[in-house]
């Protein structure tokens, strides 16, 4: 698979996966969207709001990863209006991804094997660069402890990272495989279906993240 | 009182049946109809209890010619309160004494195990919520294939430690209501409940759950309101064959969860005591609700029961062999 990287506003990279369509390498990070709370005018994000979220899920620096905390570095417990809120800032050709293009990525990349991320990922800014990296540690030693055998999706925390939200059919749907210890789900990556949360507009769930995907293109 | 008057006076006692105060009831033999339920509180019985009841009516999916009837006009409500609770995303109110219920079903034309009548408690039960019972303990049936839910994170660290003292307990208490472990050997399912949560369970068991497909049954039932599925599946039907092959998964199962338990010292010793006791020992994994996620009394994600059935497929068959 020849690998292909566009980045974000912010510089984060995102993995194409099929030809005008690129998906976030990882779940967004709280260093994404401190980014974004400290550049948008937007009285929703204001300091009680993130206290809130952190409370649910609290902030770790990248020096501190570990297989017992990786999941600290993602933001989660957002609700979907506030990750599409994201998108828009991102710019053009961002957004959440659907349910099916969630689970096509899935099946694309879960049948790919691991990269060597010093070599695809070298050109990274220092603090991002670290980020990814040592996530990349901790979340591949969390998998061998459990077991798991690790694609290039599972790479990507597919597996082992967050429920995603996603576009399900006009209804707010989340797909992926949290980390047991973060919250017990079976849900399943690979069934292609997303599980469909009972109030999404309304409680924050922490073991609920996001990605976005980037449509080249298209706004 | 001479002696002639006090046999006179047993006799009496001992005639007057099932609610003796002093003699424990009668037990029937043959096929049992009680399933007993042993669990710590905040274990998940109920809802255990709930997810069985309520995968209980929807094997009508996999089996055509089976029906499931409630016994008595109380377990008709509760079942129909459960239907309302699962559909709502509600969860049991916590406490060992919320939902005292004794749920008894005829279950008709099951496949391999015809006609049964199922009466199982939920109650505190008479080991580990002994001060709560009242005189639950001497309507125990020993007798019975009995399960032992246990969830191995509330348990917590120390406690998951003994777990084999507290399978003694559940011995003990047996053995004091007459019930000797090598004349009576005792049938117990030992249950893992809320498996997904589990932080360690190994990947072929949580991939067990995930593919449970009773669940995906369910999934495809067509409702009288809503429209159906864009893409309906095949309906499973689990006739001879294929019900022999999920019973011969259930054994695989049963035995890689031994093989795990025993990676482990307090595992190995539950094995071995169990063993000791002549205990007929099977386990088994469970999600009653699918996920933990929870926001008070309510799942913030649908109830997706998995396996939930295992642990009764495997009483009636420990039942069945008992009976040949």
């Amino acid at each position: 698979m020849e690998i292909k990287i566009h980045k974000d506003r912010v510089g984060f990279p995102m993995l194409q996966v099929e030809p005008d369509l690129y998906l976030h390498w990882l779940p967004i990070t709280k260093i994404q969207f401190e980014y974004f709370l400290c550049d948008a005018y937007d009285r929703s994000f204001d300091l009680r709001w993130y206290e809130e979220v952190l409370r649910l899920n609290p902030r770790v620096t990248p020096a501190r990863i570990s297989p017992a905390n990786y999941w600290n570095a993602f933001l989660s417990a957002v609700l979907p209006a506030e990750a599409q809120r994201f998108a828009f800032w991102c710019g053009d050709g961002f957004r959440l991804p659907s349910g099916q293009e969630w689970a096509r990525a899935y099946r694309i990349l879960s049948a790919q094997p691991v990269l060597a991320l010093e070599k695809e990922l070298g050109d990274l800014p220092p603090r991002l660069r670290e980020l990814v990296l040592r996530t990349e540690d901790a979340a591949s030693e969390a998998a061998r402890r459990l077991g798991y055998r690790r694609s290039l999706a599972d790479q990507l925390l597919m597996r082992l990272g967050f429920l995603e939200w996603v576009d399900a059919e006009e209804r707010w749907g989340a797909m992926g495989e949290p980390f047991p210890e973060l919250c017990g789900t079976l849900a399943a990556p690979e069934s292609g279906e997303p599980v469909y949360p009972n109030r999404p507009d309304a409680v924050r769930l922490p073991c609920l993240g996001f990605r976005l995907v980037f449509v080249n293109g298209k706004s | 009182m001479g002696v002639i008057e006090k046999l006179k006076d047993w006799w009496r006692q001992w005639r007057k049946g099932p609610d003796d105060p002093i003699l424990p009831p009668p037990v029937s033999l043959g096929p049992v109809p009680t399933l007993e339920v042993f669990s710590q509180a905040g274990h998940g019985k109920s809802s255990y209890l709930w997810s069985l009841l309520y995968m209980l009516r929807k094997m009508s999916l996999v089996w055509p010619d089976y029906l499931c009837t409630p016994q008595d006009e109380s377990t008709k409500e509760a079942l129909k309160g459960i239907h309302e609770s699962v559909h709502g995303a509600l969860l049991p109110a916590p406490g060992p004494t919320a939902n005292k219920h004794r749920y008894e079903l005829g279950l008709q034309s099951m496949e391999r195990w015809g006609d049964r009548k199922l009466i199982v408690w939920d109650w505190p039960d008479p080991v580990f919520a002994a001060s709560l019972d009242g005189n639950r303990s001497e309507r125990t049936n020993w007798l019975a294939p009995a399960l032992w839910l246990v969830s191995l994170q509330d348990l917590g660290e120390a406690r998951a430690e003994i777990l084999d003292m507290l399978f003694d307990d559940l011995m003990r208490t047996r053995t004091l209501q007459g019930f000797a472990a090598y004349t009576r050997p005792f049938r117990l399912v030992v249950v893992l409940t809320k498996a997904d949560a589990i932080p360690n369970l190994p990947p072929s068991l949580r991939q067990y759950l995930k593919d449970d497909p009773l669940r995906d049954a369910v999934r495809s039932e067509v409702s009288l309101l809503s429209p159906p599925p864009p893409f309906p599946s095949e309906p499973l039907r689990l006739k001879e064959e294929s019900l022999r092959n999920y019973l011969g998964r259930l054994a695989l199962v049963h035995q890689e969860i031994h093989h795990w338990l025993e990676t482990t010292l307090v595992g190995h010793m539950l094995i071995r005591r169990a063993a000791a006791y002549h205990v007929d020992l099977r386990f088994s994994i469970v999600s009653a609700t699918g996920s933990g996620l929870v926001d008070g009394q309510s799942l913030q994600l649908p109830w997706t029961p998995r396996r939930v059935l295992d642990p009764l497929f495997w009483a009636l068959e420990l039942d069945s062999v008992a009976a040949r």
